[in-house]
């Protein structure tokens, strides 16, 4: 639990003003030096439960204005299933179920909050969502390793890091991604082989700003007035030195090394010829073939911001320029993308929404909430566990998904929590939860999507394979959209794997358990939860059909599995 | 604007939810109902395509456009004055229904460039996004979201779809021998289902309490594809069906068999569906390997052409054969993208003939020159696809199919 000093609103309003009016480097010319990480000295983080509370008020006074009821709290079973997984991507075992639904501690919901974010696993999820983000976006990326990239994530996100800190080294890091795993982000925005700053621009507007620049790319911005090409091109000369080098595309795996040791010619951007003075400066190439000269030069600029000076020797530098201003806590779209893209991963959607396309016009729905979010997130040092402290202890956050009549038709002012989908990475640990063991059986040939069909690689062996065949959907794409088609059905219901004896059934039929008991064991490892009577009487008479020992829960674990509930994230 | 993202995703909920492949549908702008569904309740039919994909980029001067000197022999084909080369003895017998564009003239000689070039009609890079290959274009313009099989079936690894997203992604078949994975339960179909029935049942009374889209679409999913496994359509997968005579005519290789599979799914109304053949990168000299591989790709491409012909399905099936490029003229050893040969059979298009027509010694064009973008132009025309309707990708964005300056290559029409 973090250490936090009880602030008064009025207290913590003069705190604000005093912070913006002293605070340096909004006045300052940029340096080239790294950005310190220490956290403003003048404010604090509040208790989350304090935050949680004011975003309730706020959230619980739309639905008043628009008469919108709001849907009761969620059970335990539901509540604790869903922080489960949107937390840590990993089911309760039966036992955890078990001790969660009967305790009878009144704060056992804050506790299991706080039990999860300390859960290894809750980097290990992060780790992947983000890997999966910033890997996962084209072809070119189809052969990248990614394995030490999840896990380099996962310690930064487990250890608490500042999001900050975590951004900078990835986009400043230099060295051979195998050794270096941070480089990895660089080394996935290649196009063909070489580093592509027009592809840098894009990630790093999308995933870090939540602005979608790349319009600008080609020419000014069709729909956002005073988003030009200079816009699009100042932010990709910070990177104009920057390179990769290593195998091509068609090795596995392979070693990729990032430096700043200038652009490879015949690149797109590259300048030819002798450096021009000034030193991070970009070509803004032909759209319509990337080889063609233009002779459009531009200066490195932040975005609406100032051109920073940067000399030709400190080409080493121009990268970190672009990341102390780019994760400073003074750039609103840092904190604001940041805080929205994480309740986006609770809610199935942001408060600006699509989550990465903030402008004028697709206004935030609760503005309050994005900033006091945005304020926290600065606050605690940009903590992202802190964030997520606050959110998952939100009544909001809390209610059932189960609509009220009166509410059925509300997506946007949370009344009550949307249904989400399991992803193929969250899928596969679940399948392999439930039924016991420590990995699903490769399947040695599939039919599904082409090899990556457009995500970066998940890895190898039989996790690798199963998320390829389940991954229907692009990384990015709403959480709450079910995606599942005919060919990953017909795995499910069908293949070797979800029809033999399984762990789990063994396990709960060990030593006479009762039919009945069995059923309940069925369901804690599958939906987290008891059946209710019906069930317990529907499933219990058809597996009393079966003549052999076992073959009825066989049949009712089947069931379960192939069934939406398990499925989805209520 | 928020609404032009929200406004068409409740509508397009509805397709993703009796989608056959499955794939999200969020943020993409594509129609609301496919032409291929309109034109089928009027009545009339859309039309479908094969692509022969001869992965490595064929050697023209080994195949479609021998010259004198040549290191094979020319015979004469079913046409009088074509003559190919002597190891496509059933293709020549054909020809009256093909037409060879001699003339092709592309420019990017780089494996991953060229094969992306000659599935998207774009250059790699260009435009900031990523184009999709011909066969999601004919799943998004002639596909049928109510068909029980995919739109787009790949036999053999592909290009994606790009920017039109998920929903037309290619199922695909690494092995047309042993078809779709999974179709037949494990053990006896009633028992699977009464185990469908009470999955049913849970997912009604879980769609009560939670009233959530995706719990509809997933139980559909599932009615869907437990329907497939009862359905003749299916069988359209099973290569057993065929008698040993069909089996024989296709020849026994993978590419024989993914032919005679596709024969079987375009007639079960699958629109797309490409066959590749590989290892036509003859760096050490074309003559023996593209031997080989003629063995492979002559009782295959004929069979497939004669058997659409015979079922009435030609004219409404295109057939293209192609690679990424040609090869240097002579030896056919080097990557050669300045004058090669693609072949286009059946959608009505003018056939016996041949288009365009390179210099004595095969190095350059010298008439008709066929642009990647006039190829393009000339598939979609020949398939019905309107080529100036735009296609619109994440965030609203409008894409044109085919790149500007295109022309259609008007010998091949009436």
């Amino acid at each position: 639990m973090r250490e936090s000093r009880l602030m008064l609103p009025g207290v913590l309003a003069a705190a604000g003003l005093f912070l913006i009016a002293t605070v340096p480097r909004a006045a300052d010319p940029p340096t080239t030096d790294p950005p310190k990480s220490d956290p403003p000295k003048a404010l604090t983080s509040r208790a989350a439960a304090e935050v949680a509370a004011d975003i309730d008020r706020d959230i619980d006074k739309k639905l008043q204005d628009e008469k919108v009821p709001a849907s009761p709290v969620a059970d335990d079973a539901e509540f604790m299933r869903r922080a489960y997984l949107d937390i840590t991507g990993h089911l309760p075992t039966p036992a955890q179920a078990v001790t969660f639904l009967d305790s009878k501690d009144e704060n056992k919901r804050a506790k299991l909050i706080d039990e999860l974010l300390e859960s290894p696993n809750y980097g290990k999820h992060f780790g992947i969502i983000w890997s999966d983000l910033i890997t996962g976006r084209d072809d070119n990326n189809r052969t990248l390793r990614t394995d030490d990239f999840r896990a380099w994530l996962a310690e930064q996100f487990n250890k608490g890091r500042p999001w900050g800190e975590t951004v900078t080294d990835m986009v400043t890091a230099s060295g051979d991604i195998t050794k270096v795993p941070q480089a990895t982000f660089v080394a996935a925005n290649r196009c063909m082989n070489n580093f592509a700053p027009d592809k840098m621009v894009d990630t790093t507007t999308l995933l870090f700003m939540g602005v979608q620049l790349q319009c600008a790319q080609c020419h000014k911005h069709p729909f956002i007035a005073g988003w030009k090409q200079e816009d699009f091109w100042g932010i990709a000369a910070f990177f104009s030195q920057t390179r990769t080098a290593g195998a091509g595309m068609q090795n596995r795996g392979a070693a990729i090394t990032v430096s700043d040791g200038g652009a490879a010619p015949g690149r797109p951007g590259a300048v030819r010829g002798p450096a021009k003075p000034g030193g991070a400066v970009i070509e803004i190439p032909d759209p319509t073939d990337p080889r063609k000269r233009t002779g459009r030069m531009v200066k490195a600029k932040f975005f609406q911001g100032e051109e920073p000076q940067l000399e030709e020797k400190d080409k080493d530098k121009f990268r970190a320029t672009f990341a102390g201003w780019l994760t400073a806590p003074e750039n609103k779209f840092f904190a604001n993308a940041t805080v929205n893209r994480l309740w986006a991963h609770f809610f199935a959607r942001g408060i600006v929404n699509p989550i990465d396309d903030f402008q004028d016009a697709n206004p935030p729905t609760h503005p309050a909430v994005l900033a006091l979010l945005a304020k926290e997130f600065n606050a605690s040092g940009q903590d992202l566990k802190h964030v997520v402290r606050i959110i998952c202890n939100t009544k909001a956050y809390q209610r059932t998904s189960r609509p009220l009549s009166g509410n059925t038709e509300d997506d946007k002012l949370y009344s009550h929590l949307r249904v989400k989908v399991m992803s193929p990475e969250v899928l596969y640990d679940a399948l392999t939860q439930a039924l016991e063991v420590q990995e699903l059986r490769q399947a040695v040939r599939g039919f599904g999507p082409p090899g990556g069909g457009g995500r970066g690689a998940p890895g190898g062996g039989s996790r690798g394979e199963f998320v390829r065949f389940f991954t229907t959907k692009e990384a990015g794409d709403d959480p709450d959209e079910f995606s599942l088609g005919v060919p990953q059905f017909l795995r499910l219901m069908n293949s070797a794997q979800f029809n033999g004896r399984a762990p789990v059934v063994e396990r709960l039929m060990k030593d006479d358990t009762p039919a009945d008991k069995v059923i309940e064991g069925l369901y804690l490892a599958t939906l987290s939860r008891r059946p209710t009577e019906t069930e317990a009487k529907k499933l219990g008479d058809y597996a009393a059909k079966k003549s052999k020992p076992g073959e009825g829960y066989d049949a009712v674990l089947w069931v379960l599995l192939n069934s939406a509930e398990f499925v989805c994230v209520r | 604007m928020l609404d032009r993202f929200e406004m068409t995703r409740r509508a397009m909920l509805k397709l993703s939810a009796a989608g056959v492949v499955g794939g999200s549908v969020s943020g993409w702008f594509g129609t609301l109902a496919s032409q291929a569904a309109e034109a089928e309740k009027k009545g009339a039919k859309t039309k479908a395509c094969v692509l022969l994909w001869m992965n490595g980029g064929p050697a023209q001067s080994h195949t479609f456009d021998l010259k004198d000197g040549s290191e094979y022999k020319a015979i004469d084909t079913s046409v009088p004055g074509i003559q190919i080369s002597e190891h496509l003895p059933n293709v020549a017998k054909q020809m009256e229904n093909m037409a060879i564009l001699r003339s092709m003239s592309t420019g990017e000689a780089s494996h991953p460039r060229g094969r992306y070039l000659m599935h998207t009609g774009y250059r790699a890079g260009q435009g900031g996004v990523v184009y999709p290959s011909i066969g999601s274009l004919v799943s998004s313009e002639l596909g049928n979201a109510d068909n029980e099989l995919p739109n787009f079936v790949a036999i053999g690894n592909t290009l994606g779809s790009g920017y039109l997203g998920p929903r037309h992604q290619p199922v695909t078949v690494l092995d047309p021998a042993r078809g779709i994975e999974n179709l037949k339960p494990s053990g006896e179909l009633t028992e699977l289902d009464e185990r469908a029935r009470l999955v049913d049942e849970l997912d009604a009374n879980f769609l009560k309490g939670y009233q959530a889209p995706q719990i509809e679409a997933h139980q559909k999913g599932y009615q869907r594809a437990v329907a497939l496994m009862h359905s003749a359509k299916a069988k359209a997968f099973d290569l057993s069906q065929e008698p040993s005579s069909a089996r024989s005519a296709y020849g026994s290789s993978k590419f024989g068999e993914g032919c005679l599979l596709a024969r079987r799914l375009i007639e079960q109304g699958v629109k797309f569906v490409e066959v590749s053949l590989g290892g036509w990168d003859t760096h050490g000299g074309a003559a023996q390997p593209v031997k080989r591989l003629s063995a492979q790709l002559d009782p295959a491409m004929a069979a497939l052409v004669g058997d659409l012909k015979e079922r009435g399905l030609l004219d409404t099936t295109l057939v293209i054969w192609m690679g990424e490029f040609g090869r240097s003229p002579g030896k056919g050893t080097n990557h050669f993208a300045r004058a090669w040969s693609s072949v286009l059979a059946g959608a009505g298009i003018k056939a016996g003939q041949v288009v365009g027509r390179t210099d004595k010694g095969g190095g350059t064009v010298e008439e008709r020159p066929i642009k990647v973008t006039d190829f393009f132009a000339t598939v979609l025309k020949a398939l019905d696809i309107d080529a100036s309707k735009p296609l619109y990708s994440r965030g609203g964005r409008p894409h044109k199919m085919v790149d500007k300056g295109a022309e259609v290559v008007k010998e091949l029409f009436a």
